[in-house]
């Protein structure tokens, strides 16, 4: 998998192969590698989905910690 | 009124002829020498119409007037005139005052008085103890004389007694006459109207020099305990008796023509006896003052009743010590004026200080608030924004999440139903393959054997069965359009052998 793509980049292409392989408008000779490609594109895609929550609660917890005022 | 009343007095002008009854009362002998002498001037006339002449000598005739005079005027008579001149001989003693008697200002009757040395002195004494005024010109007098004929100074009157009291008279009425005047000019409170300057600081003083009254005034002001000072400037004037009223004058008509320099004038008069204060009840002076351009103080010092000056200046007090003091209380009242507004300067200021003091301590409580307010709403805001990126991050993963787990089912289901998909189709295509297969190959022999069929019925042997036969023109079948020529020679063949003819006649279509 190339190292260059973003998380909109995976899905399109991931919604892609979803729909080619959903309307059966795929040929049994790239079946496998089309599967295996979506496969990957899905486990990055959760990766990059935990990661971005992780992030945005830490960046928001961070916020949280400096609502003392000073006077 | 009272003189009036105590004396049977003549004025010089109404002592006619028929008083003259009147006075016969007293002596009998009048009413005779009077007809004497009314008789000797027609015994004169008598002798001139009869040309012969009488002459008498100018001392014959005076005797003669002396001696009826004498007669007839022995007793004293009161008599009331104005001193126009009194004529005082210092040397001699004796007083020679000009008599007048003036109505509506003209003179009407005027005869020389005597006054001798011995009755000057008890008269002027009187006279003086009662009017408080001096013995002088221009004043009414109320006298006891006896009228005198001298043959060398003609008719006088010798004046033994005075009537104080008929003056005293005359100058009230003087006065009230002089008080009505400027009344009626509206002169009267002019000069109280004028407004005292705040610091009458530079004053003119009509007094004498040496008079106590303005050493008074000087010593009292230089000595002030606060230190002000006055500037005073001198204008040396007769402050009673004769001559005052024009020396006053004289001096306010010189301050009025540098009124610029001075803020008061001051008339300061005292100590000495206070005999020709009338001065002040003169209309000329009186008018004067009242009408002056600038604000006049007086401070006469006497103790008889105010007179016309003193009631129309500006401000009376009755001592020089007086006017001092109210100068100085000007001052004073000046100071305490600038006393206060320092004070209430220093409250005010004060007042105002606090009030914004308290206004920007309030200000700032406030602004405390307002911030901690502002911050906490701010907070509140960014809280709530913060959830809401929180609520809306976590809600967009959840939705991606849910489409990557759709993704993942559509993947992982996908190819299972392509492959059985296919498998299925594979399948029809076998079983097509089993239901047709017999049917397919019957088909190819039935094709076949139709084939064979037609190609057995195109046998030639099979058509020469069926009793065709077969003519050919050297070696090639004779063919519809064939067209042989006679005397050709033809091959038929027929099922059973071959027959050879020659063409012998034609016959075509």
């Amino acid at each position: 998998m190339k190292k260059e793509i973003n998380y909109t980049q995976a899905i399109t292409e991931l919604e892609a192969i979803v729909s080619e392989i959903e309307n059966a408008s795929i040929g049994v000779d790239e079946l496998s590698e089309k599967v295996k490609r979506a496969a990957e594109l899905i486990k990055y895609c959760r990766g990059r989905l935990t990661a971005t929550e992780k992030e945005v609660n830490s960046i928001l917890g961070n916020l949280g910690n400096d609502e003392d005022i000073q006077e | 009124m009272t003189a009036r009343s105590r004396f049977k007095c003549y004025t010089m002008a109404t002592f006619p002829i028929e008083n003259c009854l009147l006075i016969s009362t007293k002596t009998c002998r009048f009413t005779q020498d009077f007809a004497t002498l009314q008789s000797q001037p027609a015994v004169m006339e008598q002798a001139h119409s009869q040309s012969e002449r009488q002459v008498y000598s100018l001392f014959d005739i005076t005797e003669s007037i002396t001696r009826m005079f004498r007669k007839h005027y022995a007793m004293p008579f009161w008599i009331r005139a104005e001193i126009s001149k009194l004529n005082l001989y210092p040397h001699s003693g004796h007083c020679y005052p000009d008599l007048v008697d003036r109505q509506q200002g003209k003179v009407r009757a005027q005869v020389r008085g005597i006054i001798w040395r011995d009755d000057l002195f008890e008269i002027t004494r009187k006279f003086e103890s009662v009017t408080r005024e001096s013995f002088r010109e221009g004043i009414n007098i109320m006298f006891l004389a006896y009228v005198r004929f001298s043959s060398e100074y003609g008719l006088s009157l010798q004046i033994t007694d005075i009537e104080p009291l008929f003056t005293l008279g005359e100058l009230a009425r003087e006065k009230l006459l002089t008080i009505e005047r400027l009344k009626k000019e509206g002169l009267f409170n002019q000069n109280k109207l004028l407004e005292m300057p705040l610091l009458p600081a530079r004053l003119a003083v009509i007094s004498a020099e040496t008079s106590k009254g303005y050493s008074d005034l000087k010593v009292t002001l230089e000595n002030n305990v606060s230190g002000y000072r006055f500037h005073l400037t001198m204008f040396h004037a007769l402050l009673q008796g004769n001559g005052a009223v024009e020396s006053i004058r004289r001096q306010l008509l010189a301050i009025q023509a540098q009124k610029h320099l001075f803020d008061a004038v001051l008339i300061i008069r005292g100590g000495g006896d206070e005999t020709g204060m009338s001065c002040y009840d003169n209309y000329a002076l009186a008018s004067l003052v009242a009408g002056f351009p600038i604000p006049v103080i007086t401070g006469i010092g006497h103790s008889t009743n105010e007179t016309v000056a003193e009631m129309v200046a500006a401000i009376n007090k009755i001592t020089p010590t007086a006017v001092a003091h109210y100068l100085i209380g000007r001052f004073d009242e000046f100071s305490h004026r600038i006393g206060n507004a320092a004070a209430m300067l220093e409250v005010s200021a004060r007042l105002i200080l606090q009030t914004a003091s308290d206004r920007f301590a309030k200000a700032s409580e406030d602004f405390v608030d307002a911030a901690f307010e502002l911050i906490k709403n701010e907070q509140q805001h960014t809280d709530m924004l913060g959830r809401e990126i929180r609520d809306n991050v976590n809600a967009t993963v959840f939705n991606h999440r849910i489409a990557l787990s759709r993704y993942e089912t559509g993947i992982s289901t996908g190819p299972a139903r392509i492959l059985m998909q296919s498998d299925a189709k594979i399948a029809e295509i076998q079983r097509m393959v089993q239901v047709h297969k017999n049917h397919f190959i019957k088909q190819q022999i039935d094709q076949l054997n139709h084939t064979e069929g037609k190609v057995k019925l195109l046998d030639p042997v099979n058509v020469l069965k069926r009793g065709f036969s077969i003519t050919r023109l050297n070696g090639k079948a004779l063919k519809g359009n064939a067209k042989p020529a006679a005397g050709d020679e033809l091959e038929t063949e027929t099922l059973s052998g071959k027959i050879f003819s020659t063409v012998f006649n034609k016959e075509l279509s």
